[in-house]
């Protein structure tokens, strides 16, 4: 294999346009065939190319999250602080369960009912007092 | 609408203005104007359904081929990147898909179509070229999916090492490399049906 094989060398650094081919374009153009263009409904080609573009496109089950998330996102942290802090506020009063319990307890351990009752009430309605009700 | 030649491709003086078009119709299609995109398709199918013709080879495949590339251009046009142009992002989708459908199909057509121009050869010049045919189709497999399309798309369709480089997103030095690189291979195989040729 020569250069004179080629009409124009490849000269990539001139940015040289090689020429072509004619013997080797005849060859390919037999094993490869020419484009079909003449065969091609264009008009037909691109009403249908339109008419796919067209169609309305299937809504994914998660664009209707994303269409929310800007308003559902704060709401939802606003909901989840408020439920913590009402959480933590219940929590910090003794629940009626565990007065009752040890109330129970008291009244079983000899302390008099009666000082027992006061003293629980007393924590029930979160005014309790840990001296106020203790027998001396 | 700018000048365009027999395969839709824009002359080079005019790649300007055709940016600058594609600009102004994408824009429309982002703006809910589906319209816009019509004169997209008028613009680039018949270079997109050259270059879908030489990955799949056949013209209803490559049909197929190129609606599907211009509804995946649609849907995702709004991460197009306006500053680049057009044409070329279209042929490289054209490319990608065009890859997965023939992973995915089985081919219609064992020989490509062609067009029938020869006028009643002899029954020895047939056969002659039945097996230059032969020969090409295994030196053409020889060569890398890049290099075939490079020296079909240059020697067969006539196009130049830039219009080539824009669609397969190359520079002209890198496709007239192949090129020179495909055809060597190619001359090679088929030295003996090269006239003038040892």
């Amino acid at each position: 294999m020569t250069d004179s094989d080629f009409p124009r060398l490849v000269r990539d650094d001139e940015g040289v346009e090689p020429g072509h081919d004619p013997q080797l374009a005849g060859l390919l153009r037999e094993g490869v065939g020419t484009v079909p263009a003449h065969e091609v409904q264009w008009q037909v080609l691109a009403q249908r190319i339109m008419s796919v573009v067209r169609q309305p496109r299937p809504t994914p089950w998660w664009s209707y999250a994303e269409k929310w998330e800007r308003r559902v996102i704060p709401i939802a942290l606003a909901a989840g602080i408020l439920g913590a802090v009402a959480l933590w506020s219940l929590g910090a009063s003794p629940s009626s369960a565990t007065t009752s319990a040890d109330l129970l307890t008291a009244v079983v351990d000899g302390t008099p009912v009666t000082d027992a009752t006061a003293t629980y009430a007393n924590l029930l309605v979160g005014t309790a007092d840990p001296v106020a009700g203790v027998p001396e | 609408m700018t000048d365009v030649d027999a395969a839709g491709t824009p002359a080079a003086p005019d790649r300007a203005a055709a940016h600058a078009r594609d600009v102004l119709l994408i824009t429309r299609v982002r703006r809910g104007d589906p319209s816009a995109f019509d004169a997209l398709v008028h613009a680039y199918m018949r270079q997109a359904f050259q270059l879908a013709y030489r990955v799949v080879g056949h013209r209803e495949d490559a049909e197929d081929l190129v609606q599907e590339a211009f509804l995946a251009a649609y849907q995702y046009l709004d991460s197009f990147d306006m500053e680049r142009p057009f044409g070329p992002w279209l042929m490289r989708i054209v490319l990608n898909r065009g890859a997965n459908l023939r992973r995915s199909r089985t081919r219609r057509e064992t020989e490509p179509e062609t067009d029938g121009v020869s006028s009643a050869p002899s029954a020895l010049e047939e056969s002659e070229r039945t097996e230059a045919r032969e020969q090409l189709v295994r030196a053409m497999a020889q060569l890398s999916e890049r290099q075939r399309l490079i020296v079909t798309l240059f020697d067969v369709d006539g196009r130049t090492s830039t219009e080539i480089g824009e669609m397969l997103d190359l520079s002209a030095g890198t496709v007239r490399w192949h090129l020179h690189e495909a055809r060597q291979r190619l001359r090679a195989a088929l030295s003996g049906f090269f006239k003038g040729d040892a």
